[in-house]
């Protein structure tokens, strides 16, 4: 992938690394390209492509000349979307960093670049070990119930078996789906939760490991007024012991209570980094 | 949705990578050597159980039978497949206790057709958990496989009573059950995992799927016997039948279980090769996509 024209050189990450701690994440040149199929179903409708569709497709055809003609379909419609246009900042120990942006400005790529989720497809992130990504959308398996499904999550992050019984009733309390006058919700199968409820467990599980360097999406919102206060001061824990942190919120309030540098994402690219009342008045000013 | 990747042209390192290196960060999404990656994936063994026993549980979880189902949907299959080719195509003349022989290639053929279905679904219908969690991939075909296998277990249990009132008598030889269902275990892990790259890669390999699966089943001897019509076949096209793996694992299932069929030295040796190299050769192919799967 060539490296797009428009996209300025990569912001000087020193300006807002006051902290002399050493660096522990360096984003560097990072690109991220989705490469999307569009075909009959997700084109504009009434583009050239669906016409000659309709009209190739008049003739009755046989299972094989269906499946090759939908290949040739669909390959000539790759389309390229540039989620991340080459990125540049370092985090240094002890750092706690908010992601600000509008809807689809890469904020949600940009960190699970970072987790490793999403590979890059250019330029590359170096970590001080793995980076755990404590996200809202740890999907798990909704036949079964509460407690199985924090032993899943928790044996697939890496737990051995004794860990996650060490680990069970910590995360069955923050879920606070376990309430001795509502009853125990956790020995529901999840397909019976509430996507509120849902949210709230797969928070529980995420937050059970202490990792090193902790990226947040958008979990401080989540859940009722119970849960606000319990996966806060979870999240206040973590932060304490992590080496750096990451969060993207759209609560600018929580970034300006919680961060010491903010970046700004527009389009794919950085639009200002530096110390958080800074970054988070521009942005104001630019949304009024 | 797939993420596009290009490779970084070999050259000096760049200076953030310098920074990087002198601050000790390793880079984030670059997989490790073959076996690391194996280490990884033991490590995450009781991971695969787990999502392989709930799978079971799952499967079932709506109907009023509920895990008899496990039982029944062969046994139909093979009361289907005996109606149509014992009784109106008579496919089973001149074979010895072609019941028998029709039920044992049903139930086992099921465990390595199955266990491809389930594992070429593998990544694709777990997106939602590989985009959320870090875990070698691997456990997700070597999970469904797993989940075939413990459904297969009632299979072989109703196999081995149907084997007995067809008054096969039990012998030392049904000891070799073990063996195989080891060597047949590996080979359906080692397909489970070619095939959930190559879906992972290609969405349209499930669309032929199907059809590849019939036209094996039908090359494999199930329901007619290859050695009684090979003999005017062509030399190629004998080898090709005969050393299918397919064929091979259904027949030494009956070799194992029924007193008038035996397994011959070329078919063990077939049948490990088939077994270890694909298991070698699925687990090498799969490590090698491990940064590309689902990631986008």
């Amino acid at each position: 992938m060539d490296k797009p024209a428009e996209t300025p050189p990569p912001a000087p990450s020193g300006e807002a690394a006051t902290h002399t701690g050493k660096p522990v994440i360096i984003v560097d040149d990072l690109h991220v390209t989705f490469r999307v199929l569009v075909g009959a179903t997700t084109g504009k409708p009434g583009a050239a492509s669906g016409a000659a569709t309709a009209t190739q497709m008049e003739e009755p055809l046989n299972v094989m000349q269906r499946f090759l003609r939908r290949r040739k379909l669909r390959t000539r419609h790759y389309r390229d979307v540039k989620a991340i246009r080459g990125i540049s900042f370092t985090v240094n120990h002890g750092d706690v960093v908010g992601i600000i942006g509008s809807n689809g400005s890469g904020k949600s790529t940009l960190l699970r670049g970072i987790a490793g989720l999403v590979p890059a497809t250019q330029g590359a992130i170096y970590a001080n070990g793995q980076p755990t990504l404590l996200g809202v959308n740890a999907a798990l398996i909704g036949d079964l119930s509460g407690y199985r499904n924090i032993t899943l999550g928790c044996l697939a992050m890496g737990m051995t078996r004794r860990q996650v019984e060490t680990h069970m009733d910590e995360i069955a309390q923050l879920s606070t789906l376990r309430d001795p006058k509502k009853g125990d919700f956790l020995e529901l199968p999840m397909s019976t939760y509430s996507s509120g409820m849902a949210a709230k467990l797969r928070f529980a599980i995420a937050a059970s490991t202490m990792p090193d360097i902790l990226l947040i999406d958008e979990a401080l919102a989540t859940g009722d007024a119970a849960f606000q206060k319990t996966s806060k001061a979870k999240i206040k824990e973590l932060r304490d012991k992590a080496a750096a942190v990451i969060i993207v919120s759209h609560a600018l309030a929580d970034v300006e209570s919680n961060c010491n540098r903010a970046i700004w994402l527009e389009q794919g690219v950085i639009k200002h980094d530096g110390e958080v009342h800074d970054v988070l008045r521009a942005y104001k000013d630019s949304v009024n | 949705m797939t993420v596009a990747i290009s490779r970084r042209p070999s050259g000096p390192p760049s200076q953030s990578a310098q920074r990087a290196a002198a601050a000790g960060l390793a880079r984030v999404g670059i997989g490790t050597g073959f076996f690391p990656y194996i280490a990884q994936v033991w490590s995450r063994r009781h991971f695969a159980w787990m999502l392989a026993r709930s799978r079971v549980a799952a499967r079932s979880e709506g109907d009023i039978l509920g895990a008899l189902w496990n039982i029944l949907r062969p046994v139909l299959t093979a009361l289907v497949y005996w109606i149509v080719f014992d009784k109106i195509l008579k496919t089973g003349k001149g074979i010895n206790n072609f019941v028998t022989y029709l039920a044992i290639g049903v139930f086992m053929f099921t465990y390595t057709q199955s266990s491809l279905q389930s594992g070429a679904k593998a990544i694709t219908g777990n997106l939602t958990l590989v985009r959320a969690l870090h875990f070698p991939r691997a456990v997700l075909p070597l999970a469904t496989t797993l989940d075939e296998l413990i459904s297969t277990f009632p299979v072989i249990g109703v196999m081995l009573g149907l084997t007995l009132v067809n008054h096969e008598r039990p012998s030392w030889s049904w000891l070799l059950l073990l063996p195989l269902l080891l060597l047949q275990t590996m080979f359906n892990v080692g397909l489970a995992m070619v095939f959930a790259r190559l879906t992972s890669r290609i969405r349209d390999v499930s669309q032929l799927l199907p059809f590849l699966i019939r036209l094996w089943m039908y090359l494999s001897g199930i329901f007619y016997s290859i050695e009684n019509r090979s003999k005017d076949w062509d030399l190629w096209a004998k080898i090709v039948m005969e050393y299918n793996p397919g064929y091979i694992i259904v027949t030494a299932y009956r070799g194992a279980l029924m007193g008038h069929y035996h397994i011959n030295t070329h078919q063990w040796i077939a049948l490990v090769a088939w077994s270890c190299g694909l298991f070698v050769a699925g687990a090498l192919y799969f490590w090698r996509g491990e940064e590309t799967y689902g990631r986008g």
